[in-house]
């Protein structure tokens, strides 16, 4: 059976953190520390939300010299209702598995 | 921080610029995006991490765009095995014997070949996937 698209628990996770505040700009190395994600499944993540039109970019210029921009982003009100929807889906899944656990060791 | 004279900024600068070089052109505002975030990345095991997360993703997309070529170029091949094919069978019965092979073990090689690039095709059409395009706020 097919899996719904961005159902992974590593999408999922990206999505609750990004939800958590979504009008904050965030950076790659905050997304990847909060979520424990490495940056070679970070980012492609990323992209494939950003393709999906879940997510928006911008650059944001350091006040240190010779210091390249780095990137930011959040989710857009399309992604943030679709992030929502996810995540309390998981949640909920995650609520009757636990409960179906329970029931089966007792 | 320096090794031996060439520091880790400049190694990582090095890196930064072979993968720019290696990866499509579309993914390098991605790869400038993970390379950006180097300086902010607290420890050098999570440094070298981070650098190793960023070559792994430029190898993957690599992997993909090779796939896509190599499944252009299985499709040049494939055409060229079932042409074969189709002149070994308007040789079969003449005293033909092309690359010293006799024209029945042709044949098959020849669908062998072609069954072959069929499923080549098939796997690098599964593996290959088109980058996304980099979306600005």
């Amino acid at each position: 059976m097919a899996r719904k698209p961005n159902s992974s628990a590593q999408t999922i996770g990206l999505l609750a953190a990004l939800a958590a505040e979504p009008s904050v700009w965030r950076h790659g190395y905050d997304l990847s520390r909060e979520t424990g994600l490495k940056s070679g499944t970070l980012y492609p993540i990323l992209m494939r939300l950003t393709e999906q039109g879940w997510l928006e970019t911008r650059w944001e210029e350091t006040a240190v010299p010779g210091r390249p921009p780095r990137h930011l982003y959040r989710l857009t009100a399309d992604g943030l209702a679709e992030a929502r929807a996810l995540v309390a889906a998981s949640r909920t899944s995650e609520q009757s598995l636990g409960l179906a656990g329970n029931e089966a060791a007792s | 921080m320096k090794y031996g004279g060439f520091s880790a900024n400049r190694r990582v600068e090095v890196m930064r610029r072979v993968a720019l070089t290696a990866c499509p052109p579309e993914d390098r505002p991605w790869v400038r995006a993970m390379f950006a975030e180097i300086d902010a990345v607290e420890g050098r095991w999570s440094r070298l991490t981070w650098v190793m997360g960023a070559i792994q993703f430029v190898a993957s997309r690599n992997l993909g765009r090779g796939a896509r070529v190599l499944a252009h170029r299985l499709h040049l091949a494939i055409a060229f095995a079932l042409c074969a094919s189709i002149l070994s069978v308007a040789f079969y019965g003449a005293e033909y014997e092309g690359f010293g092979i006799d024209d029945d073990s042709f044949i098959v090689l020849a669908a062998s070949f072609a069954a072959i690039s069929l499923g080549l095709i098939v796997i690098a059409r599964l593996g290959s996937t088109r980058p996304p395009p980099f979306r600005k706020a």
